[in-house]
């Protein structure tokens, strides 16, 4: 038992966290307060954790195996084009309607897609993302290239070829060039509507089945293996670079199917904004799930809690400050990804006895902190935004201020004994 | 040989420059050092010897504020002290030397002598200054390098006396050696022992670590012998002899066995002719050139040379994990081959155990089963998922095959001493089957007792008609272990020399020959 709980310790603390969270949440947002709301909020929460998680389990499979996959987020909108962009040239012509510029064109009727047609666009998106990944481990395994260079060309290259592509591909079907494509068709709506469970369904399939590979087969112990000492492992007979294609393959895949779901979930595919940001969101939610970014550690079931915690507390934070949760999402992902690896970090060396704010630069941040502290306040604050602002920020002064004057007292005591 | 003696009929009166009271230091699940007290006089060489695992080296850290928290007392020159770093160890005089050599690669030899305290002029940088000043130091140690030279370019032995300068240029007066011979050839050693010896005339204080017999007893003034963590005994040299201390370290008598009696050699079966190992960019162009030989099952090949002569690199063609393609011919069990990656050597049944343990063979995030069974996991597997029991089974086995000492299979690799770590990456290849074995400097770091067992190993499995390569740096283990011994000398292969032939003065002059002397034509490749 005690083996176990030291075994999953990291497991255990974030699902404490994410029920702690939850219930703060709970006693003092309204939302909670109806079962109708109660149910829709979790409803929510559990649709959004499940598509982060779905490509967080890409990203933190690449950190696992000691590399690092930048270009999910773009990867996201281009999936999200290829797969719309295919569903209309697959689409049969609406012969109600007709072209602006040529009355014998018509658009194509994406209303009552028969099965076959999201099926094919399916396969074809999950085919370009292997080769994305593919293309991924040729560069890092051939050519060389360190992986955050290889993806980080990705990153920026994949959402300009996305805009360039769907710009064609409209001007083929509506005979006019355009920066979204929306579908209507009756099966993917439904999924909007009332498919919150679809992604959760994908979720949980897809971690089931990555636990298997990473846990219990040899090709998930050579990734660990590979992760923790690539040269090791390539001098114990281990293919690594066959492994590093599929690690990425792997990211590349998961993170198209993040790309369909979000484009079926919101109904328009608009590749200038969508899944903007969200490669660090994964990569956020792996670290926070107990991932090290040198790699060779890490759990399939942390991943899944880094992501749900991620969630939760943008969710949280959002409901309590009466907010768009988007607004708060950079701030609370950076915040939880320095706390939850400096907790890390702390937990093995000296932890809270260590001294935190030493010589010049703890002063200069024992002041950017309570700056920090103010400015959340101020802006989370409904009124009075300057007064509580200044309030908080001189109080966490005061309290840091103690601290940082405390240790350097320690410290001198030290000395002197 | 310098005379130590005036330093230590001196020394008697004065204080003690060191003293350790009680100190006893716990990492999670051992206990590295078990209440030791041991006093240091001023001026005196003093060897702290035990096997792998004993605490010489937590000791050590201790004393050069490496390690900060441990239980019990430190005095020196009389007053307590507790060092947080290695910044205040310095600054009380004392200086480490450690087995693995701090030093940045990139910059030069002065840059790194004089790294954190650089000298400037008008804020800026002053190499000419630091250079000249490393100049004069190494004058001091009667050594030639080039200040300005980056330190990747230069040669371990280079590299170590470097540390050595960068002792002297601070002042301490208490030097700690960490085995620092282990990366050494013959002639560096003698070097590094002209310097030290020098070092101690001038009434510096040396503490020096090593379970090598010859080194202790050529300078030391006393001896301590440390076991398990605890204090054995404190020896006076001129009182004691060889045999005493192998018997306090090891706590047992070793038998000099002799290997190698009543083995005989089988069919061949490994053959290689006229391989070479291009070199781009060399002025040399082949790292090894023209070398043919064979290797017979149920014998063992020993490798000798100097640092650089290719010893590994030839190991690494047999390997398939060479960075370049090997030119020639290499025949096993009759198939000629050509690897390109170490996966293809595994399936033909070559194995290798590489010469950087740390680098190149542990899994440190893993635990001592993980890391047996990394090479055979697919036997342990059940309709496609490892099974944990099978595998726990297999790694058992090897634990018991090879005495592996641990608390158990799923025990941290990490938590084992150099000697057993080095058991467990054999024990991951042998479990491959292999039909050759090559072992490039496999006793590296590891200490007597475990030699010894690694070396009845190596017995043990050439009876079964294993093929066997070695190499070492030290030539009595080579001439105990091996059945023939091949020495290359820059690339080439300049000797050969059957056990009735083996000497170390034979050795070491094929070892520096230039020319390569027609040596005794590997028998027709059909016998």
């Amino acid at each position: 038992m005690g083996e176990f709980l030291h075994k999953h310790r990291n497991e255990l603390g974030l699902a404490a966290a994410i029920v702690f969270v939850t219930a703060v949440t709970a006693v003092f947002s309204d939302a909670y307060h109806s079962g109708e709301g109660r149910i829709e909020v979790a409803r929510i929460i559990f649709r959004d954790t499940a598509m982060l998680g779905i490509f967080a389990l890409g990203a933190a499979i690449v950190i696992i195996a000691g590399g690092i996959d930048l270009s999910s987020g773009s990867l996201i909108a281009f999936s999200g084009t290829v797969f719309f962009g295919m569903l209309i040239l697959l689409a049969p012509d609406d012969p109600t309607t007709r072209w602006a510029g040529d009355p014998e064109r018509h658009f194509p009727d994406t209303e009552n897609l028969s099965l076959w047609i999201p099926a094919a666009a399916l396969l074809v998106t999950l085919g370009v993302a292997f080769l994305v990944g593919s293309f991924h481990a040729w560069l890092i395994t051939v050519i060389e290239l360190p992986p955050f260079v290889a993806t980080l060309a990705s990153l920026v290259g994949l959402r300009s070829l996305a805009r360039l592509l769907i710009q064609d591909v409209t001007a083929i079907e509506y005979g006019q060039r355009q920066s979204t494509i929306t579908i209507n068709d009756e099966l993917l709506t439904s999924i909007s509507r009332e498919g919150w469970w679809v992604s959760c369904v994908v979720w949980v399939v897809l971690s089931a089945a990555l636990w298997l590979l990473l846990s219990r087969t040899v090709v998930g112990r050579h990734l660990y293996a590979m992760g923790g000492n690539e040269e090791a492992a390539r001098l114990s007979g281990i293919r690594t670079d066959r492994l590093k294609w599929l690690a990425y393959c792997i990211s590349s895949m998961t993170a198209a199917l993040a790309g369909i779901l979000y484009a079926c979930y919101i109904g328009t595919t608009s590749p200038a904004t969508d899944g903007m940001g969200y490669e660090l969101n994964a990569i956020a939610a792996a670290v926070v799930g107990g991932c090290s970014l040198a790699g060779g550690i890490g759990t399939i079931a942390g991943v899944m809690l880094g992501a749900m915690f991620l969630r939760v507390v943008i969710d949280s934070v959002a409901k309590l400050f009466r907010s768009q949760p988007d607004l708060f999402e950079g701030v609370v992902v950076g915040m939880l990804v320095v706390l939850a690896v400096a907790f890390n970090s702390l937990r093995g060396r000296g932890g809270l006895k260590k001294q935190f704010f030493p010589g010049t630069l703890g002063l200069l941040n024992v002041l950017i902190l309570s700056g920090l502290a103010g400015v959340m306040t101020s802006v989370t604050s409904q009124d009075d935004k300057l007064r509580y602002g200044l309030l908080v920020g001189l109080s966490t002064l005061v309290i840091l201020g103690g601290k940082a004057v405390a240790e350097r007292i320690a410290s001198r005591r030290g000395e002197a004994a | 040989m310098p005379q130590p003696t005036q330093n230590s009929a001196g020394a008697k009166e004065v204080s003690p420059i060191v003293q350790v009271e009680s100190v006893t230091k716990r990492f999670p699940g051992v206990v590295a050092l078990d209440d030791v007290s041991l006093h240091v006089r001023r001026g005196e060489f003093h060897a702290i010897c035990g096997e792998n695992g004993a605490g010489k080296s937590t000791l050590m850290k201790i004393l050069s504020g490496v390690i900060p928290d441990y239980e019990g007392r430190v005095l020196v020159r009389g007053r307590p002290v507790r060092f947080s770093g290695t910044r205040d160890a310095e600054a009380a005089g004392i200086s480490i030397i450690h087995q693995e050599l701090n030093l940045v690669e990139q910059l030069s030899s002065a840059a790194n002598i004089f790294l954190g305290r650089e000298k400037t002029s008008l804020g800026l940088l002053d190499d000419r200054a630091m250079e000249r000043e490393a100049r004069s130091l190494f004058e001091q140690l009667d050594c030639d390098i080039n200040p300005a030279r980056p330190v990747r370019e230069l040669r371990v032995g280079d590299q170590q006396l470097i540390e050595i300068a960068k002792a002297l240029s601070l002042e301490s007066d208490i030097l700690i050696m960490d085995e620092p011979t282990s990366a050494l050839t013959e002639s560096e050693v003698e070097r590094l022992f002209r310097v030290v010896a020098r070092l101690h005339e001038q009434g510096v204080t040396i503490l020096y670590i090593s379970h090598k017999m010859d080194e202790i007893f050529r300078l030391s003034d006393r001896i301590t012998v440390l076991r398990d963590g605890k204090l054995v005994r404190t020896l006076d040299r001129r009182e004691t002899s060889r045999r005493e201390v192998t018997h306090l370290m090891v706590g047992r008598e070793i038998e000099s066995v002799e290997f190698g009696g009543g083995r005989s050699a089988g069919d061949p079966i490994l053959y290689v002719e006229k391989l070479s190992l291009p070199w781009p960019g060399h002025a040399r162009q082949w790292r090894l050139e023209n070398i043919s030989f064979e290797l017979r099952r149920g014998e063992v090949v020993g490798l000798a040379g100097l640092m650089g002569a290719g010893r590994t690199e030839l190991l690494e063609c047999l390997f398939g994990s060479s960075d370049e393609r090997p030119q020639g011919k290499i025949v096993l069990d009759g198939k000629e081959v050509a690897f390109s990656h170490p996966s293809e050597a595994k399936a033909a049944r070559v194995a290798m155990v590489n010469e950087d343990r740390k680098q190149f063979g542990l899994f440190a995030q893993m635990n001592v089963r993980e890391n047996i069974t990394m090479c055979t996991l697919d036997r342990s597997t059940q309709g496609g998922l490892v099974s944990t029991r099978r595998e726990r089974a297999a790694a058992l086995e090897s634990i018991d095959q090879l005495g592996v000492r641990c608390s158990g299979p799923e025990a941290a690799v990490t938590s084992l001493s150099g000697g057993n770590q080095q058991k467990c990456v054999i024990a991951r290849w042998l479990k491959t089957d292999p039909k050759v074995l090559l072992l490039d400097d496999p006793t590296r770091g590891v200490d007597v007792g475990a030699k010894a067992e690694l070396y009845k190993i190596i017995d043990a499995l050439c009876r079964k008609g294993l093929g066997i390569i070695v190499t070492s740096s030290e030539l009595p283990e080579l001439i105990t272990l091996c059945d023939r011994i091949l020495v290359l000398c820059e690339g080439r292969l300049t000797g050969q020399l059957t056990r009735p032939e083996f000497s170390e003065q034979r050795i070491m002059e094929y070892a520096t020959m230039r020319e390569v002397v027609p040596s005794s034509p590997p028998d027709a490749a059909g016998e």
